[in-house]
């Protein structure tokens, strides 16, 4: 839904969700996990706590099979030469978009579980805040950074002879 | 104009000092009873007593802190110097740690004068000047103290600058600048139009733009004391209650500055256009004069607060990097106006503008009420969720348990259904107009030149409906979109691409 039936969206690669399902086991995982061992040996044993326990790891391994297969399905980008469109979420859809002619910056960035997976993050940035193109593969990101360098360098080099 | 290079006025030397003082004030005030004691010491052992007491070193405490203060402040002023070369303005700081700040005149948004009950006093005038970098937007950039002569000098010079940087050539009008109160009356005279507010308009914008809630906290302030002081009588009062006295005479206090600080910072209102550049200048106790030019706007705000929206009345600020963003600072350009007056207004002070035409607002999707009646379903779940807990662990009446909770949650649906009111859009060729608000509204007035990012949100239910919500991100700002239809969305993205053109 959203503006996609006008816009031929990319879909990230494969590896992308493999990388949304590890960062979401790890989270729960440091959460979940001493969260356990405190409750076992600091409560007393009980059905009601063992029910309340069951529930949390039953609901954070449907939350890990569920949500990153979701938000994968749904994060969509699209780039052409006047626009970089991004569509993302889970229960609730975000779409942004910011043209060209705004961008001032492009940075790239690897968290260490997408640097695994030869993922990258592509930063845009703007005078009025920035847009993030999670996990794509690393050559798509350099090319697509390599592109966008030339397209602001190319806007720089118009204003100043327009001046 | 040649190349100038200037030190503050010495005053700012003891206008650092005023904080000081203040502290000393208190602690003297926190400790009054010790330093009557002290006092008594003198009258009955002299300086022997004095001594004994602890008081003279106190005294030679004070006065030692005042001396290294007043020491590192004269340091300061003495080793930091103002430069303008070419196209710069370089503040230089030689103290243990060398300072440097050059700033592309270019890159200058606004230069605007104040000056507060001292500077009047010693004759000096602040000069505050803002860049149009978002690093630095929530502050301004440099603030500098110079003799009268010197700060509009040096105002002139700046201006004169940015005019010949943006190729509109030395400005005739700015030569003639002698201090903000005569530059006006000065315009006025060339014929140009000049909006000038006197006191009654004053006292209208201030009731206009009220606070809804300091008024009732002023009034039921009163209203409880009144009724309390009638019952039980003004000296059991203060006697038995002074605590409670206290913090709601605080209460009332501040509430009624904050309803009155309109009239005393925009007293003598005064705006005209000169060129590309609103020349504003206001204030009762603290006389500011600011410049802003147009082409830095990044937004106009028609604003309605609750009275003005009663009747009928609307006042436009803008949004800019540089204006308004300390506290107590206004970017107004006008003071509250009938419909008829705004319209003039705007065709003589911001002309590129006209086109965002508030009347022509349509309000938002239907389907906005109906989004926003799902997402309040998470508030009646918390209220029973509290009605229930009050019962259960407190021993409060039924009533209150149950009502107080119920009273929030109607307060929040209230909220929704304000806000769903207010909300509308207007879409144009050249920007959006977008109106939000709950008791207050705006209209937001934005070019899509000025637009950075637009972002739409889509709710379930808001997908479901072919409809979403959203914000655009301005150079300095965030404005919510409110709920419109997806295609809208599509036509205002595209726009935004067209204007970058």
């Amino acid at each position: 839904m959203g503006l996609d039936s006008k816009i031929n969206y990319v879909k990230l690669e494969k590896n992308a969700k493999d990388c949304m399902r590890t960062s979401a086991l790890l989270v729960l995982l440091i959460m979940l996990l001493p969260g356990t061992i405190i409750t076992l040996f600091l409560s007393d044993a009980g059905l009601i706590r063992n029910i309340i326990l069951a529930a949390c790891w039953v609901l954070s391994i449907g939350y890990i099979i569920i949500v990153p297969g979701v938000r994968y399905e749904r994060y969509r980008y699209y780039i052409d030469e006047e626009v970089i469109r991004v569509r993302q979420g889970f229960i609730f859809i975000k779409e942004e978009m910011v043209p060209m002619e705004r961008l001032h910056k492009v940075s790239i960035s690897q968290g260490p579980i997408a640097r695994t997976l030869k993922l990258s993050t592509i930063s845009v940035t703007t005078a009025g805040g920035d847009v993030k193109i999670k996990l794509l593969g690393e050559d798509t990101a350099n090319q697509i950074a390599e592109v966008l360098k030339k397209k602001i360098n190319d806007i720089a080099i118009m204003e100043r002879e327009s001046q | 104009m040649g190349d100038m290079k200037l030190r503050c006025h010495f005053s700012i030397i003891f206008e650092s000092l005023w904080q000081f003082w203040i502290v000393i004030f208190l602690m003297f005030f926190n400790q009054l009873d010790a330093i009557i004691d002290v006092i008594k010491s003198i009258g009955t052992g002299g300086l022997r007593g004095l001594i004994d007491a602890g008081g003279l070193w106190g005294l030679l405490g004070v006065t030692l802190l005042t001396a290294i203060i007043l020491t590192v402040q004269y340091l300061r002023w003495r080793k930091t110097w103002i430069i303008i070369e070419d196209n710069l303005v370089i503040i230089e700081r030689n103290t243990l740690r060398k300072y440097k700040n050059n700033i592309a005149i270019e890159n200058i948004s606004a230069v605007n004068m104040e000056r507060n009950l001292f500077e009047r006093i010693v004759g000096t005038y602040r000069i505050k000047m803002d860049t149009s970098s978002m690093t630095t937007a929530n502050e301004t950039d440099v603030s500098i103290v110079f003799r009268e002569d010197m700060a509009i000098e040096f105002r002139r010079t700046i201006l004169e600058r940015m005019s010949v940087l943006k190729g509109n050539g030395e400005k005739t009008s700015l030569a003639e600048e002698r201090q903000p109160d005569q530059v006006f009356e000065t315009t006025a005279e060339e014929g140009r139009t000049v909006f000038h507010y006197n006191t009654k308009d004053m006292l209208a914008h201030t009731f206009y733009s009220m606070p809804l809630f300091s008024l009732i906290i002023s009034l039921s302030g009163i209203a409880a004391s009144i009724w309390y002081i009638s019952n039980v009588g003004l000296s059991t009062f203060v006697q038995e209650t002074i605590g409670g006295f206290i913090a709601v005479a605080l209460l009332v206090i501040g509430s009624m500055y904050n309803v009155v600080k309109r009239f005393i910072t925009y007293y003598d209102f005064t705006v005209y256009r000169d060129g590309g550049d609103l020349h504003v200048r206001c204030g009762l106790i603290k006389l500011r004069s600011y410049t802003i030019p147009v082409d830095k706007i990044t937004a106009l705000e028609v604003e309605q607060p609750p009275f003005a929206r009663i009747f009928k009345r609307y006042s436009v600020k803008v949004v800019t990097v540089g204006i308004g963003d300390e506290d107590g600072e206004s970017s107004n350009i006008t003071m509250s106006l009938t419909k008829e007056k705004l319209k003039k207004q705007f065709e003589e002070l911001v002309p590129e503008y006209q086109w965002g035409d508030i009347e022509a607002i349509i309000p938002e999707e239907k389907g906005g009420a109906l989004v926003r009646l799902v997402q309040s379903i998470k508030w009646h779940i918390i209220t029973i969720g509290c009605a229930v807990a009050l019962v259960l662990t407190t021993e409060l009446n039924l009533w209150i348990a149950v009502g107080i909770p119920l009273f929030v949650d109607a307060y929040i649906n209230l909220l929704y259904f304000v806000s769903h009111k207010t909300a509308g859009y207007h879409i144009t060729d050249k920007g959006v107009v977008i109106s939000k608000g709950y008791f207050k509204k705006t209209y937001t007035i934005c070019t899509y030149k000025k637009m950075q990012i637009l972002t739409m949100e889509y709710h379930p239910l808001a997908r479901h409906l072919g409809i979403g919500s959203g914000s655009i991100n301005l150079l300095n700002d965030v404005k919510l979109v409110p709920y419109i239809n997806k295609e809208v969305a599509f036509k205002i993205s595209d726009n935004i691409i067209g204007g970058t053109k």
